[in-house]
């Protein structure tokens, strides 16, 4: 138990360094608080060796410690709708075992943008903003491709067999 | 798994490809008037925001021109080779129908008031 | 595989860092500030990361001055300097009083700040407005005459040798302002930008998507017209016409353009004179003289100053006068007789 403890600690601290990372990059589309979904990659690796549960409550504890630390409330549901979203959609995928960790983190980044655009569009009141969803979609999809590629060097290699031994 | 991830990305690249595509064009680009010429010479101005059908009768021949949706277009023609029927409809700043052997040009033009204009000098 | 991969990863995310980029530059929203100042309507309009505070400034800036030039103000300097006739002035008085000198020599007496017990007799600025006879202008322009005034630069010392003379720096303190307020936008980095200070127009670099910007100059007798269309990046714009401040009486029209000489509105045949040069101080002074010179003198008078300005007359007989320098710049759907080396009948 207390080694699940400190393994989930681990992963949300990772998960919200990759946050904090994501907004050093230049990723500007004119709505404040739309981000890349770096963090991500933590959740996808996590569906492979933690049950669904635990990733959803990493996934979350993630979201709400970096909402409360930097951003505004208006980021903090985006990060939300994109969080749970992309989670659902991850775990869909992984569970169809139809495709690669690559193809998982790419349905995950996509649904992760579609899902704050969509947030946006709501609270904001417009549809002007749909404008911005070629754009967003290709971002989900080269995050999406950068993070599975990531991930499944990371699943192929030792540290994996590592962390499958917590359970 | 590697195929079903090659065909989900290429999917969802179509998609972003379709809605890049769609997307609205920029009001300044787009004519409000059509500019008509007869043989170099100005036959008249129609704008393009009122739907008619304006007739031009030449010593050349007959043109019908369609003005619809913003756009213009040359509906009808009594010309031997029916050339200009088939040309695009103008829409933008600079767009052009011509019936050569009736020697008639048509162009878009811009709004030549405030919509261009940053400021006005007095 | 993996590194085929990673190529197409590094393809997308170039294009999606450009498209990043492109985004976020088409979507800049300028910011602008619009008030009241030197009896007109001003309005900034600026772009950049700076461009808050910058207009701020910019405000504040020509606020300052209209303080500092005010004829009505009793505790401007131009009042005080009148009321005790001989003072050392403050630096934008000096370079003021400066300008309008010599702009009054080089124009032969066409620019001219002391007219204003004239303009009072007619009624300008705001009215009311009446017609004078002769003896009353004769008297009038008995308290003009930029000959009283004696300036000296490097005491920065001014003496105003006829007591009943008032300095009105109206035909120049708009585009002054303009310039002084360029001078802070410049300071604070901001290199897109248009200050419209009551139609005198003063550019600073391009639009923000590199286009030059576009200044149309009013028609006299349309309201919603244009005699043409200017494309100009760092440059001003400054344009005296007989529509902007008149009176009409009996069908005469008589605007506030007043001839130094005859103490009345100049009747030189001139509609609208539009002159165009970097300096908007210069080109404010220039739209006036211009205006009283006349066709044929303001085209000999350009001819000798060819590389520091260009201009647009519009006359009473319909002729769009422009000179050689603005032909490429200026769209018009009048009829253009271009001004190359004279006048071209």
């Amino acid at each position: 138990m207390a080694k699940k403890i400190t393994m989930a600690g681990l992963l949300v601290a990772l998960a919200m360094i990759l946050s904090y990372i994501e907004i050093l990059f230049p990723f500007q589309v004119g709505i404040p608080g739309i981000k890349l979904g770096l963090a991500n990659l933590v959740v996808l690796t996590a569906l492979f060796f933690l049950t669904p549960a635990e990733v959803f409550c990493i996934s979350l504890l993630r979201i709400l410690l970096t909402g409360l630390l930097t951003g505004s409330g208006i980021a903090l549901a985006f990060s939300l709708a994109g969080g749970v979203c992309s989670f659902l959609v991850m775990l869909a995928c992984y569970k169809s075992g139809l495709l690669s960790p690559v193809g998982i983190s790419l349905a995950g980044g996509t649904a992760h943008n579609i899902a704050q655009l969509a947030t946006a569009a709501c609270l904001l009141q417009t549809s002007a903003l749909l404008l911005y969803l070629p754009v967003l979609l290709l971002a989900g999809i080269v995050t999406g491709i950068c993070n599975g590629l990531i991930a499944a060097k990371i699943l192929k290699s030792k540290a994996v067999l590592i962390l499958m031994n917590i359970h | 798994m590697k195929r079903n991830d090659s065909i989900l990305l290429a999917v969802l690249l179509l998609v972003t490809g379709l809605l890049f595509c769609l997307q609205p064009q920029p009001d300044q680009t787009k004519a409000a008037f059509i500019e008509v010429k007869a043989d170099g010479k100005l036959y008249g101005t129609w704008r393009l925001d009122s739907p008619q059908t304006v007739t031009v009768t030449t010593a050349y021949g007959k043109n019908e021109i369609r003005i619809r949706d913003n756009a213009a277009f040359i509906l009808h023609s009594d010309c031997p080779n029916q050339d200009c029927t088939r040309q695009s409809k103008i829409v933008n700043i600079g767009d052009s129908i011509i019936c050569l052997p009736h020697k008639l040009v048509i162009e878009g033009k811009a709004e030549a008031g405030a919509a261009a204009v940053d400021a006005v000098a007095r | 595989m993996f590194r085929r991969s990673i190529f197409i990863c590094l393809l997308t995310a170039i294009t999606i860092l450009s498209g990043c980029f492109l985004i976020a530059h088409k979507k800049e929203n300028p910011v602008t500030r619009d008030f009241f100042a030197m009896d007109t309507y001003a309005k900034i309009t600026l772009y950049g990361t700076e461009a808050e505070p910058a207009a701020e400034s910019a405000k504040a800036e020509m606020l300052r001055l209209e303080r500092l030039l005010s004829a009505y103000d009793t505790e401007s300097e131009t009042v005080l300097l009148q009321k005790k006739r001989a003072a050392a002035v403050s630096e934008d008085l000096a370079v003021l009083l400066a300008r309008s000198i010599s702009l009054h020599k080089e124009t032969g007496g066409a620019f001219d700040i002391t007219l204003s017990p004239v303009s009072k007799l007619w009624g300008f600025p705001h009215g009311p407005y009446h017609v004078p006879d002769k003896a009353e202008i004769k008297n009038a322009l008995a308290a003009t005459g930029m000959g009283a005034i004696r300036w000296d630069s490097a005491s920065r010392q001014c003496t105003l040798d006829n007591p009943r003379l008032a300095l009105d720096f109206g035909g120049i303190a708009k585009g002054y302002a303009a310039e002084k307020m360029a001078a802070v936008l410049k300071e604070k980095q901001i290199r897109h930008g248009l200050l419209n200070l009551g139609g005198n127009i003063k550019a600073i670099g391009t639009k923000p998507d590199r286009s030059p910007w576009r200044i149309a100059i009013q028609h006299p007798d349309h309201k919603n017209g244009h005699l043409g269309v200017l494309s100009v990046t760092d440059t001003s714009v400054v344009t005296s016409g007989d529509y902007e401040r008149y009176f009409e009486k009996d069908n005469l029209r008589y605007h506030h353009i007043l001839d130094p000489k005859t103490g009345a509105p100049a009747r030189s045949g001139i509609r609208s004179a539009t002159i165009v040069c970097e300096d908007c101080t210069t080109a404010d002074g220039l739209s006036t003289a211009l205006f009283v010179m006349g066709p044929e003198e303001a085209a000999a008078f350009w001819k000798r100053h060819k590389e520091e300005f260009q201009f647009i007359l519009f006359t009473q007989d319909q002729t769009l006068y422009v000179t050689e320098g603005l032909l490429p710049l200026f769209a018009s759907e009048l009829s253009i007789t271009p001004v190359k080396e004279t006048l071209i009948k």
